[in-house]
């Protein structure tokens, strides 16, 4: 009873919380809808709005005008950050322009700071003061204002939406740009309509919230997550669905006292920061039911697209030996530089501090650089870390080297919960699930009381950590000692990680980057990998954390939050997202800005200005970051020498637009496809006048599929047998493609069974039936674009080379001898498919049909008994259609394979197809050999709508 | 004077040449298909038709007046509507909504925009059916009508299509086909870009087939039909492949 009325008397709290939310959850789906972007800039567009207010206020504007101002000011914040950041970086894609309104949150932020300083302040009050009674407890009139106010430009809004001609237009264009464009809409312009509706929103947001209690630029701008949690349980994309969400934090939020009152729950509720916990549970909840298990290739949401391909040369032994003499020498000169007489005291906390940023910087690019999941909680990471070894030394007392062992395994153990997040949640939604957890480790994992956290506010908790070092000799109170022992650690974790880069995990890696169900497909376990790229980065993250506790002594809360995570996302990204040198050069750069701020005076608290500005002005005009302007510059030298050739050589004035066409002419399909001794015995295949009476390699029985309530497919039984191409047919909507994903495990059959080699594969997982020697490609390509077509193909190796992780980071013999015959099997399949002259080239800058047969390769790399095929000749001309028809025959002459093919062309699938089923509406309608199912009337009327010539 | 009058295009997309001197014309009141192996180019002209991508050099005049340099969303008032490849709609929108988008640049005209709404759902009398409905939840066949409807919407002097046939049974696309010719007799000119070469032939008047992003041969429809042999030698074989449906 005293629960309940609690619970009532709480929710009255909820009725502010609920007008502040929309009024940010509103501008965030907006925005996201018209952008495709996470505005994670959105706490500026309140922050600056809130302090304009007070400035104007305090200068004697009347407050209405102040406030209509401040509004107007979060419109045209918003605006700008479109039209300066978000529309230029649309070319790198959503990850890009996110960081992008990272930094300019990071520098609003710091400037906000810079001129009002960090402590609270209290604006004049706007709205009606005073109290009314509910039940027990009270609701300020200000309150009910709020609600109101949030309501009112909420429906003002959703009206703006459904009635108004601006509404369609911004809603279409949402939808489809350019078909938007086509239609005499200027999409640029509703963007912008859609970024001033949104800012003037939070703009509204800002100056509700400081009028009813005091900003601060730290806590205002972090108001904004709860409403990024409501319009992620809308999905992200529907304002009704924002409202519900808003509804929901707003009452867990406000139910926290009265659940407070509760045995067991009540004594995490009670402690700081359970706001934030509730929050996140609520959070990692709604995603943990939404998301799939793969997902398909992400094109640019994946990784930040600047820094494309990887290029690495193959070195000469002269210009490795020069390499390895090049790095014995500055690691000696690194090792020595502590020790040279004129090296002041503070440039060896300088380069502790390199190291550290290094470190996890470097954590940063395996995970996001390489991997391609987004974390905004690095830095917590970071902090487990530390107060994990803190805690060793304190109260374990463990010697250095173990307490550093403690910490990275418990921020590694707490990445892998972040890890178990990821497999259902990716791209921009995982960015907002790690910001919330980083959140809830700053307001409530890093203050309990277990920590032995002393001081009273949050600026002084300091924990003092004891004597840290039980070894003889190894002072680790002295920098220089401290110095050498991250300079040992860095070494290490560069020499691994560089390792990893090039071997099978690395590979696995990058191809879940690039599509989550490729890598599947070729047997890669996406579960694994990612909670292994998790795991590491943990790892790094945690030696790091527990290296600046030994350098430190001491560690406090603050140098954790929320804006240290964005600032190591923005070292790793200026020095170039997948580049360990860039982290490197990174690293320094951004010590020895913080030893020039610290040192001279007229720079002081311009840091993380700074900082912010640095990011900002990379994103915009070195997108690579600091890795790709060596590269960058060789490239204009080399360009520069071309000129001066050409120049000389002006008799061949040939046009260059010809050069090109000519180089291009160098790829095309049919050069692939010109196979030597492709003897394809066509006729005996077209005499046969039955099936073939071999074993079934593929048994489907009375298989069926239901989404929600729609029975996609219903009792679909169809067989392929051991050498056999048979071809699934049918119109569109018949539901081959879902036949066909039941059968490649993409989903699972609510009826029937699905026999694979003789093993029952119904419930398998994609990647065990790779496992099992069943090769796909896909009819969207599912290629990893930033890899050659020789990598692409490396990737298919993953099954057949059993080294180990381990043997991978140190590149143990074992782990070579076996890359060194992977390598040469892949050699074969190249010169098997006559892929040899393209080898080497990224497959972003191939044609499309060279694309397919790359794909069939990496497929056959893995050693495939039994091919699926979907679409193949989608997206091809009819020659290279039949061409391809030609290498799938000469690929099954050649290597015995059996294979399944859904195919929209009639002329491929009956000129490749010893067996074919008809599909329409869900059920089989007809099979046999393919001139009989021509001949069938029933499938005429279906789908061939008139008598087809038997054709090729 | 042609209504569209094409000469000198060269399109490139970065480095690699997309279009090389193209020139082509359209008399008002034909239908007229644009044949070609892929990447031949014919997606990349009905692109530079709509200025969805820009021409290095070369003209494209529009009863007289130069399109070239306008932004795409201008190039609808010239009453040229453009349908992309692979159904271009807006999903998310209802089909009715759809057809308002279609009629943008006369928004003003609420009356004329009800009686081209009645007029088109006449043509597809299913958008009728399933008009408070979400595009996306179409069928691929009725979504292509949407498209085909949406683009005349405006009472488009020239309509240009990109890959009718696009993942479509053969038997819709033959409908679609019948009425883009009921389209064509009321005065509408289309220009199409078609891979079933035998289906746009026989329902043309006039047809290009490019090559390497050149005009290699054109000539009347019927002609072109009797004459595969023309066709064939530039497509490798998909006249044949057209003639299977």
């Amino acid at each position: 009873m005293d629960f309940l009325s609690n619970a009532l008397t709480s929710a009255v709290l909820a009725i502010p919380l609920f007008g502040i939310y929309v009024l940010f959850a509103v501008g965030i789906v907006v925005i996201y809808r018209a952008s495709r972007v996470l505005n994670l800039a959105h706490g500026a567009l309140a922050l600056v709005p809130a302090y304009a207010f007070f400035s104007l206020a305090k200068l004697g504007v009347p407050l209405p005008l102040a406030a209509a101002l401040g509004v107007a000011g979060g419109a045209v914040l918003g605006v700008t950050t479109e039209a300066v950041v978000v529309r230029r970086l649309r070319r790198q894609g959503p990850v890009a322009q996110t960081v992008g309104t990272i930094a300019v949150y990071g520098f609003c932020v710091a400037v906000a700071v810079k001129v009002y300083g960090s402590a609270p302040l209290l604006p004049p009050r706007l709205l009606p003061a005073g109290a009314i009674q509910v039940g027990s407890g009270s609701l300020r009139i200000a309150a009910l204002w709020m609600f109101g106010i949030g309501a009112v430009a909420t429906l003002a809004s959703l009206a703006l939406f459904r009635f108004t001609d601006l509404g369609l237009a911004m809603r279409a264009a949402a939808d489809n740009r350019r078909a938007a464009g086509l239609m005499g809409v200027n999409p640029d312009r509703t963007t912008t309509a859609a970024w001033a509706l949104g800012g003037a929103l939070a703009g509204l947001a800002g100056v509700l919230v400081g009028t009813y209690g005091n900003i601060d630029a730290f806590t205002l701008g972090l108001q904004v997550l709860p409403a990024f949690v409501a319009a992620l349980i809308g999905g992200l994309e529907s304002l009704p669905g924002a409202l519900v969400g808003c509804a929901l934090v707003a009452l867990v939020q406000a139910e926290i006292p009265a659940l407070a009152t509760l045995p067991v729950v009540g004594e995490a509720v009670s402690s700081v920061g359970a706001s934030q916990l509730m929050l996140m549970v609520v959070a990692f909840i709604v995603l943990a039911t939404r998301g799939k298990r793969l997902v398909a290739s992400q094109g640019r949401d994946a990784g930040i697209a600047a820094a494309a391909v990887r290029k690495r040369k193959a070195l000469s032994p002269n210009a490795e030996r020069r390499r390895a003499i090049f790095a014995t020498v500055l690691v000696l000169a690194l090792i020595a530089f502590p020790f040279m007489p004129f090296v002041p005291y503070s440039l060896v906390g300088d380069a502790i501090l390199a190291g550290y940023y290094l470190l996890v910087a470097l954590s940063v690019v395996l995970l996001t650089g390489w991997v391609g999941q987004i974390s905004l909680a690095q830095a917590e990471l970071v902090g487990v870390g530390a107060f994990s070894a803190a805690l060793a030394v304190n109260r374990l007392h463990l010697p250095v080297p173990l307490a550093i062992a403690v910490g990275a395994t418990a921020a590694a153990v707490i990445a892998l919960v972040l890890g178990a997040v990821a497999l259902r949640v990716r791209g921009l939604y995982l960015a907002i699930a790690t910001l919330v957890f980083a959140w809830m480790a700053d307001s409530f994992l890093f203050h309990q009381d277990v920590l032995g956290i002393v001081g009273g506010s949050a600026q002084a908790n300091v924990m003092p950590i004891g004597t840290p070092s039980l070894i003889p000799y190894f002072d680790f109170n002295s920098p220089t000692v401290v110095y050498i022992l991250v300079l040992a650690v860095a070494i290490a974790v560069i020499y691994a990680v560089a390792n990893i880069a090039d071997s099978r995990t690395g590979r696995a890696f990058l191809a879940l980057r690039g599509s989550e169900v490729g890598a599947a497909s070729l047997g890669i376990n996406v579960t694994r990998y990612k909670l292994i790229a998790f795991g590491l980065s943990g790892l790094i993250a945690g030696i790091a954390g527990s290296l600046i506790v030994v350098y430190q002594r001491s560690v406090e809360p603050g140098q954790f939050d929320i804006l240290a995570s964005l600032f190591f996302l923005g070292v790793a990204v200026v020095g170039g997202i997948e580049s360990l040198e860039g982290a490197v050069l990174a690293a320094i750069v951004f010590a020895a800005l913080s030893e020039l701020f610290f040192r001279v005076h007229a720079l002081a608290g311009f840091l993380d200005i700074t900082s912010a500005g640095l990011l900002l002005a990379v994103l915009l005009l070195y997108p690579g970051g600091l890795s790709a302007i060596g590269p960058a510059i060789s490239e204009r030298a080399q360009a520069l020498l071309e000129r001066l050739r050409e120049r000389r050589q002006a008799a061949a004035v040939e046009p260059e637009a010809d050069a090109a066409a000519a180089s291009q002419a160098g790829v095309t399909t049919a050069s692939v496809l010109e196979l030597a001794g492709a003897r394809v015995n066509q006729e005996a295949r077209k005499r046969r006048t039955a099936r073939v009476e071999t074993d079934p390699v593929l048994r489907a029985s009375e298989v069926g599929v239901r989404f929600g309530g729609l029975q996609a497919v219903k009792d679909v039984s169809l067989e392929v047998r051991a050498g056999e191409i048979v071809g699934l047919i049918g119109p569109n909507g018949a539901g081959k493609t879902t036949t066909f994903n039941a059968i490649s495990g993409l989903n699972t059959p609510t009826g029937g069974t699905v026999e694979l080699l003789g093993a029952d594969a119904t419930r398998m997982d994609v990647h065990k039936r790779a496992a099992l020697g069943v090769g796909r490609t896909f009819q969207q390509i599912q290629l990893f674009p930033q890899l050659t077509v020789f990598e692409n193909l490396l990737v298919g190796t993953h099954l057949r080379n059993h080294s180990g992780i381990l043997g991978h980071s140190f590149a143990l013999p074992r782990a070579i001898r076996a890359e060194v015959a992977m390598r040469r099997e892949v050699d074969h399949v190249v010169d098997f498919l006559n892929l040899s002259h393209v080898a080497q080239t990224p497959v972003a800058d191939l044609p499309f049909g060279v694309l397919r047969i790359v794909e069939l390769g990496r497929a056959l790399v893995t050693g495939p008994k039994l091919m699926l095929l979907d679409e193949p000749a989608s997206g091809l001309d009819t020659t290279e259609s039949k061409r391809f028809a030609e290498v799938l025959l000469h690929v099954r002459e050649e290597l015995g394979l059996s294979m399944l093919l859904i195919e929209h062309d009639i002329a491929t699938v009956t000129s490749v197809s010893d067996y074919l089923y008809v599909l329409d509406q869900g059920a089989i309608i007809a099979h046999g050999l393919p001139w009989e199912v021509q001949a069938d009337s029933r499938v005429i009327e279906a789908y061939l709508g008139q008598p087809v010539e038997a054709s090729a | 004077m042609n209504l569209l009058e094409i000469s000198n295009l060269d399109v490139y997309y970065g480095q690699v040449s997309a279009l090389r001197g193209l020139s082509m014309s359209i008399a008002a009141g034909e239908m007229v298909a644009l044949l070609g192996a892929n990447g031949a180019g014919k997606t990349t002209t009905l692109r530079a038709i709509s200025q969805v991508v820009e021409a290095r050099s070369g003209s494209i005049l529009f009863e007289g007046t130069e399109v070239n340099g306008k932004a795409p969303y201008d190039v609808v008032r010239f009453g040229i509507t453009h349908l992309s490849e692979g159904r271009d709609l807006f999903p998310s929108l209802t089909v009715a909504d759809n057809l308002r988008m279609g009629y943008w640049v006369r928004r003003k005209d609420k009356k004329g925009m009800k009686q081209r709404a009645d007029h088109v759902m006449d043509l597809f009398p299913r958008l009728r059916e399933r008009s408070e409905q979400a595009a996306g939840t179409l069928s691929g066949g009725e979504q292509q009508m949407l498209g085909v409807a949406r683009a005349l919407m405006p009472e488009p002097k020239l309509l240009i299509i990109d890959e009718l046939s696009l993942g479509l049974a053969p038997m819709i696309v033959a409908q679609l086909f019948e009425t883009l010719v009921e389209v064509n007799k009321t005065g509408t000119t289309i220009l199409l870009v078609e891979q079933f070469v035998h289906m746009a032939l026989k329902h043309t008047n006039r047809a290009y087939v490019l090559a390497k992003g050149e005009v290699v041969a054109d000539g009347a429809s019927s002609d072109l039909l009797k004459d595969p042999s023309l066709v064939q030698s530039y497509l490798g074989g998909a006249a044949e492949a057209g003639a299977a449906h």
